[in-house]
């Protein structure tokens, strides 16, 4: 569905001077140094398939989205989105595409919000039978009943969000994306969020290429991960395998009858101790949680047990520590 | 044609829009109307301190401030937005209108309407009734059309500055400054004759910003005002209108271009 070939994006960064009438030296100066926003990404996203894109702030991902929708030209590398260049042939690619930026609403913001989905029926020239049948299986499925008649302005942001997903949704769109969706998002919401765009995934085969910081938003929706770190490919596989590799380490949380001295046990290490509890961290491979309350149950009584997997943070900085 | 159609649909939901805000609609209107109060009164005086500018009589100079402001109100209706371009720009609303299957200028111009272009509109109506009646206008229908097409050529003017100013911010993303330094020429030329001022002067309001083609010649022509002759190109208002809105687009898809390849 989407091809990325050796995609790159340079932008020219004015250099800043200083001292005396720096400002105005500013204006008429010519220097610059270029920024590889993204430098020489390949991947491809298969038919139907949700992928999450992740990284630091200022890591690509937006510029990438920005690329794939067509607001952005490339510097060097083809991109295809379902056999159209969105670049070149940016008219074609937006009949296809579905657009959300968290961060910013492309509704009418002063307007209820049925009126920008009717605006929107005229601009995507969508079947008025088709039209109705996604607003009445959406907006019930997002929970909108209540603000469908009110405008923009007036909503909460997980409103906004919401209804920023349907409308790019009206026109069945074959693709998604959608940049930093749950971006200040109440868990209500986002649990809407979450439901909606695996049904929408899993009923209508919509791909979905979506990026975040959340990583709720990962392991709820993607089963494939792309790690962006400075304009590079850090990651592309599935999330299972990111796991094993850069998540084998786990943790054993240990509450004791009464406070115990610290103490070593073979193929863990005590990270932390405080008041009856300690946490002991284990690699996969080496130890098994029940090998080591064993252990350790043989030397000290154990009141209660939690085992902790590591999140995704963690995961994708032991990925950006090990390159 | 379907693109007319879909402006319509955009106006509709801009007049929607306005319309939630009663409050600042009303008081909008209230504003737009001492406004044109204090306008009119400035056109009075105008009128009684100068009995004659060169050629030009108190009702002549009214005729010609009225057809201004003829112009620009239809300007103003529909195109006032075009300095929101900026704004858009620096904060990013602008990427939406190109993720949509249809021109991001029709979006663009399309997103808003202003109503003190009404306001505008009307004092150069009754200031035109005003003037045409003192000068006793004979016109046959020939100059009646000549007319009209001559205030939308020089809305049409307006709009093409306006939209060239606008795209500028493609390349320098802040064009605030400049825009308004080309509004306040405007706004102080466009009540006096032409003639009155240099001969460079003329020559720049003339061929580089014509802005004399807004309402100086059109009056020359429908007033007989021509010392020596009406001369061809003095006719040529609705052709540097036409003109200047191929440049001014030629630069705005120059612009879009760069914004895709620079993202701001």
């Amino acid at each position: 569905m989407i091809e990325v070939k050796r995609l790159t994006k340079e932008f020219k960064i004015p250099v800043q001077k200083k001292g005396q009438f720096a400002a105005i030296r500013n204006l008429f100066s010519g220097e610059y140094t270029v920024k590889h926003a993204v430098d020489d990404i390949s991947f491809s996203v298969g038919d139907g398939e949700i992928v999450g894109f992740i990284g630091k702030n200022g890591a690509g991902k937006s510029t990438t989205i920005k690329m794939l929708s067509g607001i952005l030209q490339p510097t060097s590398g083809s991109i295809t989105v379902d056999g159209i260049r969105p670049f070149e042939q940016r008219m074609e690619n937006a009949k296809q595409i579905g657009v959300v930026f968290g961060q910013k609403t492309q509704l009418w913001w002063d307007v209820p919000l049925i009126e920008s989905y009717r605006l929107l029926r005229e601009i995507y020239k969508i079947d008025t039978a088709v039209y109705q049948k996604n607003l009445d299986r959406y907006i019930p499925m997002l929970g909108l009943e209540e603000v469908i008649n009110k405008p923009v302005r007036q909503m909460s942001l997980g409103q906004r969000v919401k209804s920023d997903i349907c409308a790019a949704l009206l026109h069945s769109p074959k693709i998604l994306f959608l940049d930093e969706p749950t971006i200040g998002v109440d868990v209500v919401s986002k649990k809407y969020l979450h439901d909606f765009i695996s049904e929408i995934n899993s009923e209508k085969g919509t791909t979905i290429l979506l990026t975040t910081h959340d990583m709720g938003d990962i392991e709820k929706l993607c089963s494939r991960v792309v790690v962006i770190d400075s304009g590079h490919l850090m990651y592309d596989g599935d999330l299972e395998s990111m796991i094993a590799r850069f998540g084998a380490v786990r943790s054993l949380m240990i509450e004791f009858e009464k406070p115990v001295p610290d103490f070593e046990i073979e193929n863990a290490e005590l990270t932390r101790s405080e008041g009856n509890r300690k946490w002991f961290s284990f690699h996969r491979s080496k130890a098994t949680p029940l090998h080591l309350v064993h252990a350790i149950d043989d030397r000290f009584p154990i009141q209660d047990i939690a085992i902790i997997e590591p999140d995704i943070e963690s995961i994708v900085r032991n990925l950006y520590e090990s390159s | 044609m379907g693109y007319i159609r879909l402006y319509g649909q955009f106006l509709r939901v801009a007049i929607l829009g306005k319309v939630q805000y009663k409050a600042d609609f009303f008081v909008g209107i209230v504003s737009v109307l001492i406004l044109n109060a204090v306008n009119l009164s400035l056109i009075g005086i105008l009128v009684y301190n100068f009995n004659t500018l060169g050629n030009w009589n108190i009702w002549d100079l009214m005729f010609l401030y009225s057809f201004w402001m003829l112009s620009r109100g239809i300007y103003g209706v529909f195109f006032w937005h075009l300095s929101d371009l900026e704004e858009m720009i620096v904060n990013g609303t602008f990427d939406a209108y190109l993720v949509r299957p249809v021109s991001p200028f029709l979006q663009f111009i399309g997103k808003d309407i202003s109503y003190t272009g009404v306001g505008d509109f009307l004092v150069g109506f009754l200031g035109f009734i005003l003037a045409g009646t003192q000068i006793k206008l004979q016109w046959n229908a020939g100059q009646w059309i000549y007319f009209v097409i001559c205030v939308l050529s020089g809305a049409l003017i307006q709009v093409a500055i306006n939209w060239v100013g606008a795209s500028l911010c493609f390349w320098t993303t802040r064009s605030g400054a400049a825009v308004s330094i080309a509004e306040r020429f405007t706004v102080l030329m466009q009540q006096y004759p032409v003639n009155i001022f240099g001969r460079y002067f003329q020559i720049f309001v003339t061929c580089f910003l014509p802005v004399a083609f807004i309402n100086y010649y059109p009056s020359v022509v429908l007033l007989h005002k021509a010392e020596g002759g009406l001369q061809i190109w003095q006719y040529f208002s609705p052709l540097v209108a036409l003109l200047m809105l191929v440049i001014a687009a030629f630069i705005w898809t120059k612009g879009v271009g760069r914004y895709a390849g620079t993202g701001n």
